[in-house]
């Protein structure tokens, strides 16, 4: 078919109606001309069988007869089973497209700045050591000599406090002045950062702040711009508001206001930000020039971080480099990028899963609607009905099926997105709108849903001898022993599927339990904790010591304190650094530098040996939990002994209880334990304890950290709360998987109720029969019943075993779950057991129950 | 092949071509209307004619179909298509 002819085909359709008139009223004319004709016998065939024919040839009939099924089919769906389709697809696909689109705006899609392709995140790496970020010193000597950026981009944050109220924190970026310029945005209001101006170094302080933030707090005020604002006591001018949707680089950040990073010391005074060579304090990110590929400037910055380790060797160690990663993988590592991915595997063969039972459930209740309907497409047969154009019938209600659950789900989709987004504090730039990737992905969803639920029944319905079903009213046919083999199978499926599903929402949900109830190793809900990040505010060395000496004296000193300690970091949320060992192979060592309090606060026993005293230097003791003990010497008798087992440069003292202070669902995390390091006190917090109630202890701490330095500005947290947090995840998780794995389970029971029934309802007559010589009911029950136990028992065997690869992956970061938990397989098999069972015998009973000689009567 | 044939020389309506292809095959061929109308559309379809609604001698209205170029050269290629397979049947024939 040429270009014209489709074009010619298409003008046809859309102006059918006129032409099909003209068609008409142009026979009728040769019709009357032909009567007028005298001696010719005024034949004309039949006007609308000719007209039908001229039709034909413009190939437009499959459209009408198309439709004629649509028709049709949405005519013989009664609305119950129309409903209970859309809901049961809507669900399937909903959750699935939910998934995708979280996926594809977390993972797929390129970050939505100028030429992702091109900008790289630099990260230090040597032998030993990895961090992901650098000093800025160091980022500002590669800006000077390396010949493989265009430009290159620095960004830090911090929590800084509005206005007059020191409580009222907001989230500053503090980045390079060519920021705004190189993630190609403008301003929405005013004017962004630019290199020209806010990069000079006496450049007036300068903010942008966020749209968010302009809507919110300024109550979209236009004359925001220029207006004077005060961030840590310090003024600063309004110089534009950013757009809605400019991003952050790194992954769910939102921060409210940006600012030069060149003046990050005017807001935070004393910052050494600028000039510590030894602290890791930005993100650093390049724009490699045309060309340049990650290798090569990963090769070319070697020589400018060895000239780093010349000129700094007491901060950079031999052999430190940068390595690149690369913005079209939103800067991941390899195995980020890997964790990241088998977490999405596993996520979606689970929604997957969810969508496969969904489909044979319908697949069962399409196949049953079609053999019952055997009697009236044989009637179809009889009247010239092609078996194509009855084929065609179901596939149809089968599209029809899966237009409806394609809409149903992408409706159910936005919306869980949007609660998604809501309960997750999703950063207001990151759009999770319906894009056009998600609808192909509901689309192909619908495809995968009309074959699995339209092909099976057509498949059935193809294979039945059409002609003879009817002499037996359609009973016998429905009644064929493969049929009711097809059911099973697909009862099995439905059985297997709810089962993986609540095998993983048991674990998940024993997993919460043990959170909930465990003994982490020690005691948190009287414990309130202190950052006053004094680092940041240029408090260091011996100022931070004597503020630490003023601030503990003055809490100690509290009635309500039973006791305070100084610590690295917040036991419980934050994070920490980890160490891994050789001789201790598979366990991640959470560091903590502790004082002689810490361990007597928390309630972490001593075990062995002794607790630190203010005497113990941090370079030579240290404290090991007893896994690590146990792990590394195989006893916990190794006092005395040298640390780390094979090359040993500190002395152990002690040894205490195992308490998975940060990591709390790990089974594989240690602890170990050292004295405060004197240099290090501006990166402490504070821990304190409550005699009652750890709230009453917030005021006072916030008081003692702006009096004894009006520049701390201290916000104090309370331990529990900070656990309830790290719970919120694992709720969530346990909830929905829970909610999946039930829904499914329904699913599966509603199909076992369908499916024996049916039989039931078949074999009345046999069952008359039966009654009738003398079997007694129960008899009957068990024999139905057994019809059923089979695909139950099978499908959960499927299920089980479908579920152990799962539940393997389940078992590591990070999820950490126990999948050899005996409880949750029980669990899942013993609800299967009684749901199926009741889903079984209901229906059993009531066909026993059922007078079936008065149904034999009819026959 | 016939329709555009008489076709080829003026513009006729349907009833026309039926009468036209009548005469000119001295009586020996009758098109039909049930294979007259679907063969118009056909045409249409491919594009070897166009149609119009005019007045008709007698005064009334009624629809022309007017030969296009692609028509034409279709046509062409039919008849000696058409003359080249009845000349080697002629040959055939008169051979044996």
């Amino acid at each position: 078919m040429n270009l014209g002819e489709l074009y010619r085909r298409i003008v046809y359709l859309l102006n059918r109606r006129r032409i099909e008139a003209e068609l008409e009223r142009e026979m009728q004319t040769h019709r009357e001309m032909l009567a007028e004709m005298p001696g010719e016998q005024p034949r004309f065939g039949n006007a609308l069988k000719l007209r039908e024919d001229s039709r034909d040839v413009w190939g437009w009939t499959w459209l009408d007869t198309g439709l004629q099924d649509v028709r049709y089919a949405f005519r013989t769906m009664t609305p119950g089973f129309l409903l209970s389709a859309a809901l049961i697809l809507s669900f399937g696909i909903g959750l699935n497209v939910t998934f995708f689109q979280i996926v594809n705006v977390a993972l797929l899609k390129p970050l939505s700045v100028r030429d992702p392709d091109q900008l790289v995140n630099l990260q230090r790496r040597s032998k030993d050591n990895h961090s992901n970020r650098v000093p800025y010193a160091a980022a500002e000597f590669v800006r000077a000599n390396n010949h493989v950026f265009s430009a290159v981009l620095t960004r830090t944050h911090n929590n800084l406090a509005f206005g007059d109220d020191a409580s009222d924190l907001v989230r500053v970026a503090f980045v390079s002045a060519n920021w705004f310029a190189e993630l190609g945005y403008g301003p929405f209001r005013g004017r962004v950062l630019v290199r020209e101006v806010d990069g000079q170094p006496h450049a007036p302080p300068a903010v942008v702040i966020s749209h968010e933030m302009w809507t919110g707090r300024y109550h979209a005020d236009p004359a925001v711009v220029g207006r004077s604002v005060r961030l840590n006591n310090r003024a600063a001018t309004i110089v534009g508001v950013a757009r809605p949707e400019f991003p952050d680089l790194r992954t769910l950040d939102d921060p409210q206001i940006w600012a030069p990073i060149t003046q990050i010391d005017y807001f935070l005074p004393g910052s050494d930000l600028k000039t510590a060579w030894t602290s890791d304090n930005i993100d650093f990110y390049g724009r490699l020039r045309p060309g340049i590929t990650l290798d090569t400037a990963r090769e070319s910055l070697k020589v400018i971080a060895a000239e780093i380790t010349r000129q700094h060797p007491e901060a950079w160690e031999t052999g430190t480099y940068f390595e690149p990663y690369s913005g079209t993988r939103h800067f991941r590592t390899p195995a980020e990028q890997q964790q990241t991915w088998t977490i999405v595997a596993l996520l979606a063969c689970l929604t997957m899963l969810v969508l496969f039972v969904a489909c044979s459930n319908l697949s069962n209740l399409v196949l049953s609607r079609a053999m019952t309907r055997i009697r009236e497409f044989s009637i179809r047969v009889a009247l010239g009905a092609s078996r194509w154009r009855i084929l065609r019938q179901v596939l149809i209600e089968a599209f029809v099926l899966a237009c409806v659950g394609t809409a149903g789900g992408m409706l159910a989709g936005a919306s869980a997105v949007r609660l998604f987004a809501a309960t997750t504090d999703m950063p207001s730039y990151v759009s999770l709108s319906p894009d056009a990737p998600t609808a192909a992905a509901a689309l192909g969803l619908a495809l995968v849903t009309m074959l699995v639920v339209g092909f099976l029944p057509a498949w059935r319905v193809s294979r039945q001898d059409l002609s003879t079903t009817m002499k037996d009213g359609g009973q016998q046919a429905s009644g064929s022993m493969e049929r009711a083999r097809l059911r099973k199978l697909l009862i099995t499926a439905q059985v297997a599927g709810s089962c993986v599903l609540l095998v993983v929402a048991g674990l998940m949900v024993r997993g919460l339990q043990r959170l909930l109830l465990a003994d982490p190793g020690f005691e948190f809900a009287q414990v309130a904790v202190l950052d006053p990040e004094l680092s940041r505010t240029g408090i260091n060395g011996a100022e931070a010591r004597r503020w630490w000496a003023q601030v503990r004296a003055r809490i100690a000193a509290n009635p309500e304190a039973a006791g305070v300690a100084i610590a690295s970091h917040a036991p419980v949320g934050s994070s920490v650094s980890e160490s891994a060992y050789p001789d201790a192979a598979n366990l991640i060592v959470t560091n903590m530098e502790v004082d002689s309090e810490f361990l007597q606060l928390m309630k972490i026993p001593i075990v062995a040996g002794r607790n630190f005293v203010p005497s113990d230097d941090h370079r030579t003791s240290i404290i090991v939990s007893r896994r690590l003990a146990e792990r590394m010497y195989g006893s916990i008798d190794v006092v005395g002994k040298g640390f780390p087992k094979s090359k040993s440069s500190k002395t152990i003292v002690g040894v205490a209880a195992d308490a998975r202070i940060v990591r709390m669902q790990a089974r594989n995390a240690a602890e170990q334990y050292s004295p405060l390091n004197p240099e290090s006190y501006a990166h402490y917090v504070l821990v304190a304890r409550a005699r009652q109630d750890p709230a009453r202890l917030i005021a006072p701490l916030r008081l003692a950290a702006r009096t004894a330095d009006d520049r701390v500005l201290g916000s104090p947290t309370l331990l529990r709360d900070e656990f309830q947090k790290k719970l919120r995840a694992p709720r969530l998780a346990s909830l929905i998987g829970l909610s999946a794995g039930l829904l499914a389970l329904l699913l599966a029971c509603v199909g076992i109720y369908g499916v024996t029934s049916f039989n039931a309802s078949l074999r009345t007559k046999e069952m008359g029969i039966r009654m009738a010589l003398g079997s007694s009911p129960s008899h009957l029950m068990r024999m139905l019943l057994r019809q059923q136990a089979w695909p139950l028992l099978l499908g959960a065997l499927l299920g089980m075993a479908g579920a152990i690869p799962i539940a393997i992956v389940l078992q590591r970061e990070p999820f950490f779950l126990d999948s050899a938990d005996p409880l949750a397989y029980a669990g899942v098999l013993a609800l299967l057991a009684i749901c199926g069972g009741v889903a079984n015998l209901v229906p059993a009973w009531r066909a026993v129950r059922a007078d079936a000689v008065s149904a034999l009567r009819y026959e | 092949m016939l329709v555009l044939r008489v076709l080829q020389n003026e513009p006729l309506h349907g009833y026309a071509i039926a009468r036209r292809i009548h005469q000119l095959s001295s009586d020996e061929l009758a098109v039909e209307e049930g294979s007259l109308y679907p063969a118009l559309q056909k045409l249409l379809l491919k594009g070897w004619v166009k149609a119009d609604w005019t007045t008709s001698d007698t005064g009334r209205k009624v629809r022309e179909y007017r030969i296009t170029a692609s028509g034409r050269a279709q046509l062409a290629d039919e008849m000696r298509e058409y003359r080249r397979v009845t000349q080697a049947i002629e040959a055939l024939l008169g051979s044996a």
